[in-house]
């Protein structure tokens, strides 16, 4: 039986740190499904394939993103409209930020299911991703229980 | 008495210069851990981000550190007493509101004022701080149930 494919989307620095954290929870419970990633950095963990991207929003740059957010996110839309021709994902799962916002929703789109997990460094503001992502991704989790008042179809999932 | 002052693989020089020019202890010794082409303190010696990071900080009695949440939890279950400077120079400023967190459940003490940097450490040396307590994370056999994969 061929293994299941999962995709993980995730940004930098701490968004990295929680995919890593993610998986390495899943795989603590479960040796049947690989993983393609779709991120700033590879996981210091075994993919079938990694597609590397930055995010699409600069954190000091404010003309940068003017001009380069929607071109990137409509790059990552296709990027991932390819991956999903050459692997029959079960699932999508991101921890973030902006550079998940398209990739989440062409998955909607395609019929895989998805998942968002909030940064856990926000605990009184919802993120912009967040936000959106609340309304396209089909399962929404925090990691602080003080967003559930802010989202309210959100689910508690501990800290990563 | 060791000090770190650290501001993750992301940068932030404001604070690396403010170390430099304020932290000066007769009876400490300071170490600066620099973003990737970063300003570099003439007054203290210095490494740049790697993923060694945890060796630094093991020995450290007190850490300077960005509000970046991953190098702020890490540092927490550590049990390490933390001066936590918010990086409100980045156009998000997501970091103030885990700074917020930490004032109010006194894990760590917050400085939102580089001029002040001094006396933040000053005051971190002395003060207890609550010891922080995490929830782990608890769905992986939901998600794994929810994408049909089996657990083992």
């Amino acid at each position: 039986m061929s293994k299941a494919v999962l995709l993980a989307i995730y940004g930098d620095g701490g968004h990295r740190a929680e995919m890593t954290a993610l998986i390495q929870a899943l795989q603590q419970r479960s040796n049947h499904f690989s993983l393609v990633t779709l991120g700033d950095g590879m996981l210091s963990l075994p993919v079938l394939e990694h597609v590397q991207c930055a995010d699409i929003r600069s954190k000091h740059r404010r003309v940068r993103n003017l001009l380069m957010t929607l071109p990137l996110m409509l790059v990552l839309a296709f990027k991932v409209w390819q991956l999903s021709r050459r692997y029959a994902f079960v699932g999508a799962i991101s921890t973030g930020p902006g550079l998940a916002v398209t990739p989440m929703l062409v998955c909607r789109l395609l019929g895989i299911k998805t998942v968002f997990i909030e940064t856990y460094s926000r605990f009184h503001s919802r993120s912009m991703t967040g936000r959106i992502l609340s309304r396209i991704a089909q399962r929404f989790l925090v990691q602080n229980q003080s967003l559930q008042a802010l989202y309210p179809n959100a689910e508690y999932c501990g800290r990563l | 008495m060791k000090i770190l002052v650290t501001v993750g693989s992301g940068g932030f020089d404001e604070l690396i210069k403010a170390a430099d020019t304020y932290l000066n202890f007769s009876e400490a010794s300071v170490m600066c851990q620099i973003g990737k082409d970063g300003y570099r303190p003439n007054n203290h010696p210095f490494v740049e981000f790697s993923s060694e990071f945890s060796s630094l900080w093991q020995t450290a009695d007190v850490v300077v550190t960005h509000g970046g949440a991953a190098t702020v939890f890490e540092l927490l279950e550590a049990g390490k007493k933390l001066v936590v400077v918010p990086n409100t120079y980045r156009l998000d400023s997501h970091q103030l509101d885990l700074a917020e967190h930490l004032q109010q459940q006194q894990l760590a003490l917050v400085c939102r004022d580089l001029t002040t940097l001094k006396d933040c450490v000053h005051k971190a040396m002395t003060q207890t701080f609550k010891p922080y307590e995490r929830q782990p994370f608890f769905m992986a056999d939901d998600i794994l149930h929810y994408f049909g994969i089996p657990t083992s």
